[in-house]
Parts: structure tokens; C-alpha cells; sequence
């Protein structure tokens, strides 16, 4: 069993839209099921049917682009029949049916409000543009995360440069890894550098950034994925020692 | 009941619920228990009579502290004290000689510590602390991601301290506080608690020249169960590692 509400409520922009977008809904709902009501119940009691229907118990498909809790059982829509039918004709099952109903459908909504979100994260969050993941790189530093890497400092002028010309490339992860585990010593790591302290877009996600050796590649890791951006010239220069 | 007892138990009851408050509000710790207190704790934890020396305290913050031994045997004993709501309490002690990394609250980075007892005289030239995540690769229909392998390094200073503790170089924390960001952006999925992506390891080179863990005696270990935040720090094998091993 499992309350579906629990998206990543607030964890970037569109979600957190998405949420109060459903938020907004549901209230509405519940207030005009409230004010149209024949016989008058309490907003307390009312309230309390529809979060019990909210309970159901879902399945989760997932895909590339999302996972989705699809309510399948009406756990709590059954729960309160059986608490409340009884006396004469059910009274008042019927009574609290609507607002039974309402918490169920309401799981539904919700999903709705993300789907609807969708495209306009991929409007303000385009996912192969570099500048969606480092919008802000004035505190930024590089170091060797990797002992094979000679001493290295971040060339901030040719990142900010490149930030906007920097084209997704599709990782090739399996030779990545091939090339380096089959050397002696596995002495060459390919993104032997961390990039730190940068910032994503406003309301973005969150990033791990790993640079290439030759400063030219961007391994990007988010929590749903990764993206590995090219550049044309290297965004590194040589430690300068005083 | 006479107007008296009925303000008696009024009195009786502002004083229980002050002093609860003062337990649960401030949370401002009572003074460290003194070597007596200490040692007589670590002997009943070790099953001991005698024989444990405290070494040296060290506090982390205000709720917490490192407290080292020796016990009977010589073996060097480390210690880690909590400050638990109305009481000093010992989270974990033992005395096996090799660091240990503890979170003193996981979400802040620089809360993080490696702690290392290895004793006076002790037979170490130079030891290497490392942070380690392990290249990996993941091919599927929907998505190819590749892990970098990672290796920092830092040295204990064992020379000046033969026990010790140290915050993570900045390098290290860098590397874990993305970590705990990205994390965090899936704070309100309950069941996505992960355990972290890297792990500790250290490396002890002997004056001899030689690598390896060169104790004086075997050690021994405690814990209470509630030792969240401590975190082990393997021993490497040197084939383990990768790049050059720089000896000296």
C-alpha cells in the first residue's frame, strides 16, 4: 500500500509548480463539493473522507522521462464503505461517497499536474544544454580527482565562452571503461579532474561534474542521469605555482 | 484536599515540566565526565579491572568528543562520546588501532572527521588517508553512464600526532558535499536512503620500508548499535589502488 503523494514534492521548479499546480485543484475540488453539498457535514469529517480515499494502492511504471504511480485499488475508498455502511440504505456511505470518490480521483489529478509540467521543464531546463546544469561558475575550482592527472587550474574565460556553444555528445561508457581497466596499472583515467562550486539554473537539479583529460569533455551526473557535453577548446590550464 | 497540598502539587508540577523543558530545549551539555568517570566506563565496557590509561580528549563540537586509551594489553584505544539529550554516552570504542571517518551529522560535510590512534612510538613512517569511488560503467536501452574512478589523498600527520583527529581536506569535502546535494534533491522519497558512492581507505608505510598494519597487539571493539555517522576506513592492498605509489 502506499500514499501516492509522494513525488519529489519540492526538489526543483517544475516539480515544486506541478505540486502546488495539483495543490490548487484539489482545494478547489473539495470546496465545490463542499458548498454544493444536500445534506450539510461537517468540514472536518468531509475533510478526513477525502484524505482516507486518497489512500490506494498503486503500481509504478517507469520510463526514461518519468515514473509514474498509477492508482489501481481504492484502499480507502473501501475502507470507509465498510466503516460506514449499515443502517438504513447505507445512509451514510452515500452521504460521505462523494468525498470518498473525490480523494481517489485526486491521486489522478496529480499525476495529471506532472505530466502537464513536462514540457515546460523541458522549456526552462533544456536537458542537452550546458547552461541548465553550470549557469554560474565564478566561485568555481578544478582539481585531479584522479592521481593521474598533472596539476590543473579551471581557464574560468573559456568555460563561460564555451557554455552556450557546448554540444551533447552520447557517452560512450563501456569503451571509457574498457580503455582504462585493460591499461597497466589502470594509470589513465579518462575524466581524471572535478569541477566544484558551480551553480545550476535556478531551480534546477543539482550536478556532479567530472572534466576530461584533455579539458575539452564534460561528464555531467544528475540524480536521474547523465550528459557529457564536447567543447572545442580546453577549459584547463597548467597549475601556475608562485 | 486543603488549598495547601493543591498548591504544592501546582509547585511540584512547574518544576517537572521546567526541568523537562531544560532537558529537551537546551541542549547544552553538562561538563565532560572527568578521567575517573571515563576510565571506569571504558573498563566496564572492555571488562576490565584496571589497566586503561586515558590519553587524551579531544572535542569535535560541543556534543562531541573523542576520548584515547590504552588499555591493558598496550593496544591504543579510541573512544567516541555523545552528548545523548541528558547524558555523556559512548557511541563506539575500540582498539584496533586503525581510523575510523565520523559523520557528526551527515548532511554538513564539514562536520566530517578521520580519527586515528596509532600511538607513541609507533612503527609508522608516513600514512596516506584516502577517499575512493571505483570506476564502473552501466549500458541500458534508456541510458549509458560511466563513474569515473576517483582517488584522493591526503597524509595523517603522525609525525606531530601519533593520535589525532582531522577535519576532510577540502578536495575530499568537495567531492561529498555534490554528493549530498544531489542526494537531497530526492529528500521526501522515504525508501532512496543510499548508502554513500565512496568509501575510506588508508595505507601505512613502516619505517622499514614496508606497507602494512603494524600494531602492538590485536585489538578489540565495542558498540552500542547506535554508531551512525562512524564510518570504517578500509586497509588498501596496494594493487588495489591505481596510479603511481610514491614510496617516500
Amino acid at each position: 500500500m502506499d500514499i501516492s503523494l509522494d513525488y519529489d514534492i519540492f526538489n526543483n521548479l517544475p516539480t515544486t509548480v506541478a505540486s502546488l499546480l495539483g495543490i490548487i485543484v484539489s482545494i478547489a475540488m473539495f470546496t465545490y463539493l463542499f458548498i454544493n453539498q444536500k445534506v450539510k457535514l461537517g468540514f472536518k469529517k468531509t475533510l478526513a473522507a477525502t484524505l482516507v480515499g486518497i489512500v490506494v494502492f498503486s503500481f509504478t511504471i517507469n520510463t526514461a522521462v518519468i515514473s509514474v504511480k498509477i492508482p489501481v485499488l481504492p484502499l480507502g475508498v473501501w475502507f470507509l464503505y465498510f466503516y460506514l455502511r449499515g443502517n438504513r440504505n447505507n445512509e451514510r456511505w452515500q452521504q460521505y461517497r462523494k468525498f470518498a470518490w473525490l480523494g481517489y480521483i485526486l491521486n489522478f489529478i496529480l499525476i495529471l499536474c506532472h505530466l502537464i509540467v513536462i514540457p515546460l521543464s523541458h522549456y526552462f531546463y533544456p536537458e542537452n544544454k550546458l547552461s541548465t546544469y553550470i549557469d554560474n561558475a565564478s566561485n568555481a575550482r578544478v582539481f585531479a580527482s584522479h592521481p593521474s592527472a598533472s596539476p590543473a587550474e579551471l581557464n574560468r574565460i573559456s568555460l563561460l565562452n564555451q557554455i552556450e556553444k557546448a554540444r551533447e555528445k552520447k557517452a560512450m561508457s563501456m569503451d571509457w571503461y574498457y580503455d582504462t581497466a585493460i591499461r597497466e596499472n589502470r594509470s589513465a583515467e579518462r575524466f581524471p579532474y572535478y569541477l566544484t562550486n558551480t551553480k545550476p539554473k535556478t531551480g534546477g537539479e543539482e550536478v556532479r561534474i567530472f572534466i576530461e583529460r584533455n579539458g575539452k569533455g564534460l561528464l555531467i551526473s544528475t540524480l536521474k542521469g547523465q550528459h557529457y557535453f564536447r567543447l572545442d577548446s580546453s577549459i584547463l590550464k597548467e597549475e601556475l605555482h608562485d | 484536599m486543603t488549598k495547601k497540598t493543591q498548591y504544592s502539587l501546582i509547585c511540584i508540577g512547574i518544576i517537572l515540566l521546567a526541568v523537562s523543558a531544560y532537558i529537551f530545549f537546551i541542549k547544552e551539555p553538562l561538563d565532560f565526565p572527568n578521567k575517573k568517570v571515563l576510565n571506569k566506563k571504558l573498563e566496564e565496557v572492555f571488562q576490565e579491572n584496571g589497566g586503561i590509561k586515558i590519553k587524551q580528549i579531544q572535542f569535535l563540537d560541543k556534543q562531541h568528543a573523542v576520548v584515547f586509551f590504552s588499555s591493558r594489553d598496550n593496544a591504543n584505544g579510541t573512544s567516541f562520546w555523545k552528548w545523548d539529550t541528558v547524558k555523556w554516552s559512548i557511541v563506539s570504542a575500540d582498539t584496533m588501532g586503525i581510523p575510523k571517518v565520523w559523520k557528526v551529522n551527515p548532511s554538513d560535510e564539514n562536520s566530517y572527521y578521520v580519527i586515528w590512534n596509532f600511538g607513541p612510538g609507533n612503527q609508522y613512517k608516513k600514512v596516506d588517508f584516502y577517499l575512493i569511488s571505483k570506476r564502473n560503467f552501466l549500458v541500458s536501452d534508456e541510458m549509458d553512464t560511466y563513474t569515473p574512478g576517483v582517488q584522493l589523498k591526503t597524509n595523517l600527520p603522525i609525525e606531530q600526532y601519533s593520535s589525532g583527529v582531522m577535519k576532510l581536506p577540502m578536495n575530499m569535502t568537495a567531492y561529498i558535499r555534490d554528493e549530498i546535494k544531489i542526494k537531497q534533491m530526492n529528500k521526501l522519497s522515504f525508501f532512496n536512503e543510499e548508502m554513500p558512492m565512496y568509501q575510506f581507505g588508508w595505507l601505512g608505510f613502516a619505517n622499514n620500508g614496508k606497507i602494512g598494519i603494524f600494531n602492538n597487539s590485536d585489538g578489540s571493539g565495542f558498540g552500542t548499535g547506535g554508531e551512525e555517522g562512524l564510518q570504517d576506513v578500509f586497509f588498501r592492498d596496494p594493487s588495489e589502488l591505481e596510479g603511481p605509489l610514491e614510496e617516500k
